[in-house]
């Protein structure tokens, strides 16, 4: 009977499969979390001018996932510095590592 | 927040459903697929008094009938759904699919149940007879000794010729004598014609080494020409227009080609080739137009060429696919190279639900792997100029491992190229010109040299043909009647037979020209290095080079 299992390709094993679904979303995901929380933080900044916000904001809005890496590394005040280094450097890290480990698994 | 987890349960837990079910124990009877042309498993084992339940998975209606006609019924057991049969002595119990086999048995869709602790012989679906490698000398003449074509096959012996003059024979012909050369004087005005009332124009069954040529075959119910189950074909200079189903078909066979050949007006595809591998055949110069599909194979590949042919005004163009409804998936290794793929956005034409699904693309290689394509045109397609995407059937099917080169894509609707689905991995596009892509930089980032960036997820196609699946279901879809187009332009005849007709050639050369289809793969290997494009698709190189 042919096709028992639901992926019956030699070959290619499951994590990969899987894996490829997710790196192929996460920068879409990366790039939803760090907007909306430089936006988040950039509203709620207690210190900085209008301009400054209004700035920022278009920066973050307009620049995808370049915008709000930039915020969140020198900007950003609200949000505490272990949540933002793990959200920029673990999301990049993460990403790479998928990207290496396909690169080694195909 | 607690939809993440959720998503992530349902993903996951999919998984775990799939392969559960496939494990569930099924007491009280023991299953056999009917699926589209075969049975599977064809033999079973069971107890005496045991139940074999017989469960419609493929896609057309099907029966079970004794040889004999002791049990079972010829009442059609629908698509998904199932006939239980009890078999309380012990014995060897033989059967049929009525619409798909002989009456006796001994070719088509047969299977058999063995019951109880006896011996038996593994039951072969077809008693052969051997084919020969030459030309016998023996030349049969229809009508002038024959009156109709079957009579002649049924007075031939392997080898034979079969020469059919002009005229429109209204008859089914099945071939069921090996290495026979049938062929028509002229290709235009020798005509099958099965009066909407007939199977198939022409049916070579289970029977090795038949080459057809020269000939029409229209106004069938089913299929224009059909091989099922054999080692050898030749289909060459055939036009085959408003067949129910296919054009010109091969299913279960290997080591043929089809050749400066036509099909028009077929809801299913114009030409076929499904369910073989390795396939060693060859589609080489064909026009498909006006179809369901311009080409279709399921389940096939392995040295599958497709090349230097048209494939216009189609509901789509070339899909070869993955079906768990038939026997050897996945789809494989097909070499698509050097075709002109264009314009297969056609709402008039005849289309079967499954084939509406590819309505507005060019090439869809639905679930099929290490597929090449390569030196088409494929252009003026409303949706994707090609997609590679995943195909769901009993089983998840991801598209891997094909490659893209070289191509000129241009003016597709929604994209140029396009990867669709969960996860297809490492296929590849490089130095392909054209303009749009789903996901963008798709030819950037999975070239050939550096594949490894994880664009084959992208579901936009996915939702697409999931859209248009709803609408083939609910029959909520344009389509053309395939009774009624109109006869196709005169071909061209196959040179020698040309001469014949203009009467300037000598008897040698006739007699050279007939070739039982025997090693046709082989002999044809030349060929494949000389790929060269139809002339009708330089028109676009230039007016792209204007841009």
């Amino acid at each position: 009977m042919p096709g028992v299992s639901i992926f019956p390709i030699n070959d290619v094993p499951l994590l990969s499969l899987f894996l490829n679904f997710y790196g192929y979303y996460l920068p879409f995901f990366l790039y939803a979390t760090w907007t909306s929380l430089a936006l988040m933080d950039i509203s709620q900044s207690r210190y900085s001018s209008n301009v400054f916000k209004v700035s920022w904001t278009l920066v973050v809005t307009f620049i995808p996932l370049i915008g709000s890496f930039v915020y969140h590394l020198f900007i950003a005040e609200q949000i505490h510095v272990a949540v933002r280094a793990t959200m920029i450097f673990g999301g990049i890290l993460i990403f790479t590592g998928v990207i290496v480990y396909l690169g080694f698994a195909l | 927040m607690k939809i993440v987890p959720l998503a992530i349960f349902v993903f996951l837990g999919s998984f775990i459903f799939f392969t559960a079910c496939d494990q569930v124990n099924k007491e009280g009877f023991t299953g056999v697929r009917v699926i589209d042309n075969s049975y599977s498993p064809p033999v079973v084992r069971i107890y005496e008094g045991g139940m074999v339940r017989f469960f419609n998975a493929g896609n057309n209606p099907h029966n079970v009938i004794a040889v004999g006609e002791t049990w079972g019924s010829y009442k059609e057991i629908p698509k998904n759904d199932f006939l239980d049969v009890t078999f309380e002595k012990e014995g060897l119990y033989k059967y049929l699919c009525s619409f798909h086999a002989s009456p006796e048995g001994d070719w088509g869709m047969v299977g058999s149940v063995v019951v109880g602790d006896i011996d038996y012989e593994d039951y072969s679906n077809f008693q052969k007879a051997d084919a020969v490698q030459s030309f016998s000398g023996e030349i049969r003449l229809v009508p002038r000794e024959y009156e109709t074509i079957q009579d002649a096959v049924n007075s031939s012996n392997p080898g034979d010729m079969i020469l059919i003059s002009p005229g429109i024979y209204y008859e089914e012909v099945i071939v069921n004598v090996p290495s026979l050369t049938i062929r028509g004087v002229d290709r235009n005005k020798t005509i099958v014609d099965g009066e909407f009332e007939r199977a198939n124009g022409f049916l070579v069954a289970g029977v090795d080494g038949v080459a057809i040529e020269n000939i029409t075959a229209r106004n069938a119910l089913l299929n224009g020409f059909y091989w099922a189950t054999v080692e050898g074909y030749r289909g060459s200079y055939l036009t085959a227009y408003n067949n129910g189903d296919y054009g010109v078909y091969a299913f279960d066979a290997v080591d043929g080609v089809i050749e400066h050949s036509y099909a028009s007006g077929s809801p299913d595809a114009g030409f076929y080739i499904g369910q073989c591998y390795p396939c060693d055949a060859v589609i080489n110069n064909v026009i498909s137009e006006n179809n369901g599909l311009g080409y279709s194979g399921t389940n096939s590949g392995g040295d599958l060429y497709i090349i230097n042919s048209i494939f216009r005004d189609n509901k789509g163009g070339i899909a070869p696919n993955t079906l768990d409804s038939e026997l050897l998936p996945p789809e494989r290794e097909s070499y698509i190279i050097g075709n002109l793929i264009e314009n297969n956005n056609n709402l008039e034409a005849p289309a079967w639900d499954a084939q509406y699904i590819s309505l507005g693309n060019g090439v869809v290689i639905a679930g099929g792997n290490n597929n090449y394509i390569k030196n088409n045109v494929i252009v003026n397609h409303d949706v994707f100029g090609l997609v590679i995407s995943a195909s769901l059937d009993d089983n998840y099917w991801p598209a891997h491992g094909n490659t893209v080169e070289e191509n000129l894509i241009i003016n597709s609707g929604k994209a140029d190229i396009a990867v669709s689905g969960i996860s297809n991995l490492k296929n590849c596009f490089v130095k392909n010109q054209f303009d749009t892509s789903i996901p963008p930089g798709l030819q950037l980032l999975n070239n050939c040299n550096f594949n490894v960036l994880p664009l084959g997820s992208d579901l936009h196609g996915l939702w697409n043909l999931i859209a248009r699946f709803i609408n083939a279901n609910t029959g909520d879809y344009q389509k053309g009647n395939w009774k009624e187009f109109d006869a196709p332009d005169p071909q061209p005849n196959m040179p020698i037979m040309q001469m014949v007709l203009s009467k300037n050639y000598k008897f040698k050369d006739f007699q050279k020209s007939i070739m039982p289809a025997v090693d046709v793969f082989e002999g044809y290997s030349g060929k494949l290095n000389e790929i060269n494009l139809p002339k009708e698709a330089y028109k676009y190189f230039d007016e792209n080079s204007l841009h």
